[in-house]
């Protein structure tokens, strides 16, 4: 959420590009190592034979990294935590990215219309959101996930739900600003009608500032999904998701560490990848320094 | 005109924390199970239950608990725990002082760490160690903080024996002792903000550095670490006071899991607890209060911001 | 049915067998023979690593497992729990029964006085069990004492308790919350505060409190067993997570955890710094089937989920064997009921499952457990598996500990993982767990000869008898199949090695007036 917030501060100059040559690699660095890990999670599993990530071997409980067949080593059930931490990818990654959509759809229509109409719909939503975002979001997706209980699409509702506010104030700033320009006033003009006009006019301008704003969110969510699994309140067993496996690991902490530390360490590529992603494109559009 | 800033934005934060009540009612009104069961436990008869409800006062119709509880809490009574009976207010009067040191810490040592950093990369302009920097700093970043912590624990405590694992000593009883017990769970909130604020210092420096103001400073043959230091460093430091407000949301989601780690005694636990155990009076004053502290503070930076900002932040300014 | 309640239930020694005229002979708790070997010291503070807050202090309201703790150390009791379910004298050195165990005479002990100097005499044990047995107090004991009908001091330091009904487990109930005698004085100065402020005759009084996290009790140098208590403070800490309990006890912050899994032994047991105590248990653990509700409401379901189900093969894996398996009846061997082998019961075979599965046409349930528990998850997912391979589908359902007691109370779940810590008296393991349309009967099972064995056995006066009895109720429960056992309630509870004098209880309650550290 915190690198949103420098690049809601900076994106007005979003037109304007420069683009130094280390830029370049700012993008393909991450987007490489992005691609490699959700590729290894989504085909991976369908080309390299593996066991599958719910398949128990009480016999071999928790052997460690290296092990013939397990090359991760396995958890207190004896399942592969390869397996299940490329499985358990996909999980976090859907999460992060049907809860951003969601948000984002929501959201950004919310802003859009809030923007546009101004007035008394600008008062009104605007003050409901605003009672969405005085809750700290863990606070608020935790109760939502103890109301729907745990399973992957709850978590991506709850989740979901705490972000539809600052995509809101996104995009209802970015429509401010275009409100005052001229096409807008000529397209008054002409009569032409006022969804047209947001669809026609004012999403294709904000748009990028907003695709630019839920790369960055991914990881906030998955990051959320994750301490909503540690907290108890994830996903339904015994599907994988990195963080219920981190959480999962916890009992055995003392006595078998990979069990939550290889997802851990899964986790941590996928969340540092995206974020030096979302700001590669950052740099590129306003300008100024990658990483 | 402050004056009239100020009342205009309380105004507008009565609505919300209205707002903010009635949903965190209803949503754990909505909630199965309630604080009876947490007291009673399995196994009890539904005569306890019912005489535990009573003394809730569970068995009255929703609303009239809503008003009665709205009520109380405009004469300033928050009520008293479901669970333990003692007020509300005593409960996170207990719980705040800690939530409140160990965010500060991290924010504090977050700060002193990102300058130091940030202005290290500005002046010493080596490619390798800025990328270093870079590539730590977004570690940091993505760290999630239980992942991180849980490290710290199994090292630190477990495997060094260095410090202790949970607790807490206050303040007032020991200064070692609350030292010892403050610096992990600040290290593992701080990481994220340290990365965070060493990120955005130095990318906001250097793109300074490109300003007129500094090129002309230059050219009157001013040192460049002298500009660095007295000017950019200042006018940075403005953005981060932003930064740093808008971050108190994320903060206190991060101090939630950070005080569930480490067993520490403050909001966000008692939060948690207060949650699982439908403990609703003390989640109603827990959420009010932080609603209310959210809004104090943003309106505090938002004025700091304001006065600060005009004369001092350059004309090609973000708006 | 006459007493369901959780004084019954959570007093693990509702020791009806106890000789109704029982006679005590007057003298310290047990730990008290070893003191010759090793001389017991004075001083040192014990932090005890808990696993839920107490929610009072006031023996009234008392209603889990720390508070009975806490107020253990802060009040004692008339008479006290010992290890094997033996009630020992405390505050009272004799209690009688007599006129069919209708007419209770409780003999106290001499000169004892309360921590604000008000003097513990006949009447202010008249005043807490009139306090506990007036119904507008509200006791959550009072199931337990709803039967006294008057209660008149009747001697320089005796009381007489008349009941209304006979009852020979009078003597457990004065070792449970109505036994801890509260400060007549202290209730009427504090009033309703009184709660926060208690005021008892225990080892220890009330010293800090943060409310849901931490209490400490500081040493009493008024108590009546000089020397004791050794310790000059407890403090209790509140750390709902397993794996925080355990790293803070290994880096020093409390000397005691109360509850360690197993999976958590071997980092412990090597190290020389830690004592490791298996408690054993006397409870179960247990799925649990619903039995009038689809699909399970059919008895060959439950079975073949039975047979399907391998205990031992989950504990090895999970638990390095270190649970007590093949349990087939609700109780252990630490039990005197304990069967052993239970003819009838679906003891693992999965053949046999196969078959009924097979004749079922399939079967697929939710089973239910614990959120935030990783121990019960691993072993609902072991279990899972191993259904799996009878062609059985379970899906997990995940609940907060408050939302499963409610779907358990209202029989709203199919199947669910369940441990119950059990108590002495084997009655406390069924009695309110299977009688017909007791509300506490999560299973829902309505079977006349199980209530006919449950009756039978509260009415036997002999432990033999009773035992008897038992074992056919063990094998009538193997017929209707309300649960698949896997293992004993096991506890393990770590201290710091030189913690001592701590009596090891199988209900795993802590009495602190002995423990010391060398």
């Amino acid at each position: 959420m915190a690198d949103a917030v420098a690049l809601e501060g900076r994106s007005a100059g979003l037109l304007r590009i420069r683009r130094p040559r280390h830029l370049t690699w700012a993008l393909w660095i991450p987007g490489g190592v992005l691609i490699l890990l959700v590729g290894a999670c989504f085909i991976g599993p369908q080309i390299v034979h593996i066991p599958g990530p719910n398949v128990v071997n009480l016999s071999l409980p928790h052997v460690g990294l290296g092990t013939p067949g397990h090359l991760l080593g396995t958890d207190e059930l004896g399942r592969d935590l390869l397996s299940r931490s490329l499985y358990g990818g996909q999980t976090s990654f859907e999460v992060g990215l049907a809860s951003v959509a969601i948000g984002l759809a929501i959201g950004g229509l919310l802003g859009l219309v809030s923007g546009f109409m101004g007035g008394w719909v600008d008062s009104v939503i605007m003050r409901v959101l605003d009672i969405l975002l005085a809750f700290p979001s863990l606070i608020l997706a935790l109760t939502v996930a103890t109301y729907l209980g745990p399973s992957e699409r709850n978590v991506i509702f709850a989740i979901a739900f705490f972000t539809v506010p600052s995509y809101a104030r996104v995009a209802r700033s970015g429509t401010l600003q275009f409100k005052e320009r001229e096409f807008l006033l000529a397209g008054e003009l002409s009569g032409a009608g006022r969804t047209h006009q947001i669809f026609r006019h004012v999403l294709p301008n904000i748009w990028g500032r907003l695709m630019t704003y839920g790369l960055l969110t991914i990881g906030v969510a998955m990051i959320v999904e994750a301490s909503l699994s540690f907290l108890g309140l994830g996903i339904r067993p015994p599907q994988a998701s990195w963080g219920a496996m981190i959480a999962e690991g916890k009992g055995y902490l003392t006595i078998a560490p990979q069990i939550s530390l290889v997802p851990g360490a899964f986790l941590f590529v996928a969340i540092t990848s995206l974020n030096m992603l979302g700001d590669g494109i950052r740099a590129r559009y306003s300008g100024g320094e990658a990483w | 005109m402050i004056l009239r800033t100020v009342t205009r934005r309380l105004l507008h934060a009565i609505p919300v924390l209205l707002g903010v009540s009635v949903l965190t009612f209803m949503l754990l009104n909505l909630l199965p199970g309630n604080a009876a069961l947490a007291i009673l436990g399995p196994g009890a008869s539904p005569k306890q239950i019912q005489i535990v409800d009573r003394q809730d006062g569970l068995t009255q119709p929703l609303w009239d608990r809503y008003w009665h509880w709205l009520t109380q809490a405009l004469q300033g009574n928050l009520g008293s725990s479901l669970l333990s009976h003692e007020s509300v207010a005593s409960l996170i009067g207990h719980a705040v002082p800690v939530t409140l040191e160990v965010i500060l810490v991290a924010q504090v040592v977050a700060l002193i760490f990102a300058v130091i950093f940030a202005l290290f990369a500005v002046v010493i302009r080596n490619p390798w160690v800025d990328r270093l920097l870079s590539l730590v700093s977004f570690g940091g970043i993505s760290a999630p903080p239980f992942l991180f912590g849980i490290l710290l624990i199994l090292i630190v405590s477990v495997d060094l024996n260095w410090l202790p694992a949970t607790g807490w000593i206050p303040l007032t009883q020991s200064f070692t002792g609350n030292l010892r017990t403050v610096i992990l769970p600040a290290a593992t909130l701080g990481v994220g903000e340290f990365a965070l604020h060493t990120r955005i210092l130095r990318g906001d420096m250097l793109e300074q550095m490109r300003e007129d103001y500094v090129i002309t400073a230059r050219a009157k043959g001013l040192p460049r670490r002298r500009i660095v230091f007295v000017h950019v460093l200042r006018n940075s430091l403005f953005v981060l006071i932003t930064v740093v407000g808008v971050n108190i949301g994320k903060l206190i989601s991060g101090a939630v899991i950070v005080e569930v780690l480490f067993a520490l005694p403050g909001v966000g636990n008692l939060l948690i607890n207060s949650i699982t155990q439908r403990d609703v009076t003390v989640v109603q004053g827990i959420v009010v209060f932080v609603a209310v502290a959210f809004v104090v503070i943003n309106l505090g930076v938002d004025l700091l911001y304001s006065a600060l900002d005009p004369r001092i932040r350059r004309a090609t300014s973000d708006g | 049915m006459r007493r369901f309640g959780l004084a019954k239930l959570s007093m693990a020694g509702a020791v009806v067998a106890l000789v109704a005229g029982m006679v005590v002979a007057s003298g310290g708790p047990a730990v008290a023979a070893k003191r010759a070997a090793n001389k017991p010291k004075s001083g040192g503070n014990l932090s005890i690593g808990v696993e839920a807050a107490w929610t009072t202090f006031d023996p009234l309201q008392q209603n889990n497992f720390v508070s009975y703790d806490v107020d253990e150390s802060l009040y004692g009791s008339l008479l006290q729990l010992g290890a094997g379910g033996k009630i020992l004298p405390d505050l009272a050195t004799s209690l009688k029964g007599s006129n069919g165990d209708k007419t209770w005479v409780i003999t106290l002990r001499k000169g004892l006085k309360f921590q604000d100097g008000t003097p513990l005499n006949p009447a202010a044990v008249v005043f807490n069990l009139e306090r506990v047995s007036n119904p507008a107090n509200d006791c959550l004991c009072y199931s337990s004492v709803e039967d006294i009908k008057s209660v008149a001091a009747t001697g320089k330091n005796s009381v007489t308790v008349q009941l209304s009904t006979p009852d020979s487990t009078f003597p457990s109930v004065l070792a449970g919350p109505p036994g801890m005698m509260v400060s007549p004085s202290a209730v009427q100065s504090e009033g309703a505060s009184y709660a926060q402020h208690p005021v008892g005759a225990g080892p220890f009084k009330l010293g800090t409190v943060v409310p849901g996290n931490s209490a400490t009790l500081v040493r009493w140098n008024g108590y009546w067993n000089k020397p004791q208590p050794y310790l000059s403070s407890v403090t209790f800490k509140v750390m709902t997570d397993a794996t925080t309990r355990l790293s803070s006890l290994q880096s020093g912050v409390i000397q005691d955890d109360e509850d360690v899994s197993p999976t958590q032994l071997p980092s412990l047991q090597s190290n020389p710094q830690f004592k490791v105590t298996s408690l054993g248990g006397v409870g179960t653990l247990f799925v649990q089937f619903q039995t009038q509700a689809a699909p399970l409401n059919n008895v060959l379901a439950r079975e073949a989920i039975t047979y399907a189900t391998n205990p031992g093969q989950i504990n090895q894996a999970l638990f390095n064997g270190k649970y007590t398996t093949g349990i087939e009846s609700p109780w252990t061997p630490q039990s005197w009921g304990y069967p052993g082998k239970v003819p009838g019961y679906q003891t693992y075979n999965l053949a046999k499952a196969k078959a009924l599965v097979r004749q079922l046409g399939g079967l697929s349930f939710t089973l239910t457990i614990r959120a935030n528990d990783p121990i019960a998850l691993s072993q609902a997912e072991a279990l899972q598996s191993q259904w799996a391979q009878a062609g059985i589908h379970a899906q997990i359902a995940v609940l907060q500990n408050v939302a499963l007691i409610q779907a358990s109370n209202k029989g709203n779940y199919q199947a669910m993982l369940y441990r119950w810590a059990g108590g002495y008296d084997p009655d406390a393991n069924v009695f309110v767990f299977f009688l017909s349309g007791s509300p506490t009967n999560a299973s829902q099972l309505n079977d006349q000869t199980v209530d006919a064995y449950l009756f039978q056995e509260r009415a036997a006066t002999t432990q033999k008898a009773r035992k008897k009895i038992f074992f056919e109720l063990a094998k009538q429960l193997a017929k209707d199949a309300p649960r698949d056992y896997l293992s004993a309630a096991d506890w393990w509870r770590v201290s710091v090695s030189t913690l001592h004098g701590v009596p090891n209880l199988a209900n795993n309650y802590m009495q602190l007036a002995g423990a010391w550290m060398s």
